[in-house]
């Protein structure tokens, strides 16, 4: 593994309207539950997990990608957060995209097996992020495609903690910004062992734990949305502002 | 053109201000309230960003600038070398900030009109943006403020093509203010997916206290091929 940062992973955040006590998120258990998913449907989007259509699936790489800002030096350190078998990675070299330095991460030893045999020359690490003596170098941009979809039979409470929980300890980690998918609630059919989020909930953790400098799209037809999240980017180029349309000042 | 705008309440509350602010503050941006010049052109550059214009095209972008005040968008357009790419339309709703508009650009159209009353021929543009309409609502209150958006942006949606975008005030603030339109991100998107379509975009990214927000007709198009060891179970469901 590269060299190992000093960073020091944050505390755990409040959850917003919810007490903490409730058994906590099962996240070992839906490695496992991948796992047999690879076992069954082998290397494909449905040995990873999903159910849409492979267009859609191809689809949520794209989407990931399009949040980092043609400003960011190239190449920008990408981490794979959750890759399973490295599918991102696929894309990348498929579509030919240069000024990617792509890593992996993930919990399960047989998608990992899986993808340094693919791909020997890529990085991989297997750590916990939510385990405190977990250190993890730093990334420009950290990509969470797909984990908060499936929530198994764990409970909603429980799965945003986790969520909250993960997306602050990726963030510590990734120095420009991330991104992650999540269901909408504006969908046709829901499935009980599917998370969802309302847009709003996100965006008052977001703002108030990480970033005022954040970007929601629930515009490229799938029943999910992604939260881009930045450190740096557009604001940096501005002037400083008043930034209130007022009859004051 | 519509020449008689017999103005709505809600509508005087939100325009009353700007005659004596013109007056006061000359032609400018603080002229129509906002606090400075670097902050609209940012709007405008996010506002207009789905349209790609720089990118060129074979057609001028039919656009629709409803609430265009003195035309400032017309000024941004210019100095960015854009001016081009439009088939412009500016639209508002009191004469003295449409004379300014009509003074200023002489060879571009303008036309008084309240959308909801008298909307616009249905599909006649391409895109539609709305800047700074909705983010201050004065003496309404925030349910007959959410009347006038929802109202105007439904008018407006049956006249464009493709999508439209308009900027509120964000929820995620330190602090709201009581004559300002702050519009929960859940509240915009259930009426957005209602009566305009589920593509939305919301964009806090620009380091303003507000969202931006971008509704398209259509998704946003697929550039990523899929891989080959992906295809077999679908390819005899989809047939894709």
């Amino acid at each position: 593994m590269a060299e190992p940062s000093s960073k020091v992973l944050p505390e755990v955040p409040t959850p917003l309207s919810h007490e903490t006590a409730g058994a906590a998120f099962d996240y070992r258990g839906l490695v496992a539950a991948m796992e047999a998913n690879l076992l069954q449907y082998g290397d494909s989007h449905r040995g990873v997990g999903w159910r849409m259509n492979a267009r859609d699936a191809a689809l949520q790489h794209q989407v990931m990608l399009e949040g980092i800002l043609d400003e960011w030096a190239r190449p920008v350190r990408l981490l794979d957060f959750g890759c399973g078998a490295s599918h991102l990675y696929q894309h990348i070299r498929d579509q030919g995209l240069l000024g990617l330095e792509y890593s992996g991460l993930d919990l399960s030893s047989q998608y990992l097996a899986l993808c340094r045999k693919k791909f020997p020359g890529v990085a991989y690490y297997d750590q916990d992020l939510l385990d405190s003596a977990t250190e993890l170098p730093t990334f420009d941009y950290v990509v969470l495609n797909g984990i908060f979809h499936y929530k198994a039979d764990n409970s909603n409470e429980a799965t945003w903690r986790y969520c909250q929980q993960l997306l602050t300890g990726v963030s510590a980690i990734a120095a420009k910004g991330f991104a992650f998918n999540v269901r909408s609630e504006y969908v046709d059919w829901r499935w009980e062992y599917l998370f969802h989020l309302p847009i709003g909930q996100v965006a008052d953790f977001i703002a108030t734990n990480i970033s005022r400098n954040f970007t929601v799209r629930h515009d490229y037809g799938l029943y999910e949305y992604t939260v881009y999240v930045y450190h740096t980017g557009v604001r940096e180029n501005r002037p400083a502002a008043e930034t209130l349309p007022a009859t004051i000042g | 053109m519509v020449t008689d705008v017999s103005m709505q309440d809600d509508l005087e509350r939100l325009t009353r201000e700007y005659g004596a602010s013109l007056s006061t503050h000359g032609v400018t941006p603080g002229g129509v309230q906002w606090p400075n010049a670097s902050d609209l052109a940012t709007r405008y550059e996010v506002l207009l960003s789905p349209l790609n214009l720089a990118g060129g095209g074979a057609h001028p972008v039919r656009l629709l600038d409803l609430g265009c005040g003195p035309g400032f968008l017309l000024d941004y357009l210019q100095t960015n070398g854009l001016l081009e790419r439009v088939d412009y339309l500016g639209v508002d709703v009191t004469e003295a900030t449409m004379g300014h508009a009509r003074a200023r650009w002489p060879d571009h159209r303008f036309e008084l009109r309240d959308v909801r009353l008298h909307p616009l021929p249905a599909a006649s543009f391409d895109y539609a943006i709305i800047c700074g309409v909705f983010n201050v609502r004065y003496s309404n209150t925030h349910a007959q403020m959410q009347a006038l958006v929802e109202e105007t942006l439904r008018s407006v949606w049956m006249s464009v093509r493709t999508g439209l975008a308009f900027n509120v005030m964000s929820k995620h603030v330190d602090w709201e203010r009581d004559d300002l339109f702050h519009w929960p991100l859940d509240t915009a998107m259930a009426f957005c997916r209602q009566h305009l379509s589920r593509h939305v975009t919301f964009r806090l990214d620009y380091g303003l206290w507000e969202t931006a927000i971008q509704v398209s007709r259509i998704p946003a198009v697929r550039s990523s091929k899929v891989p080959l060891n992906w295809l077999p179970d679908d390819t005899r469901k989809s047939g894709a």
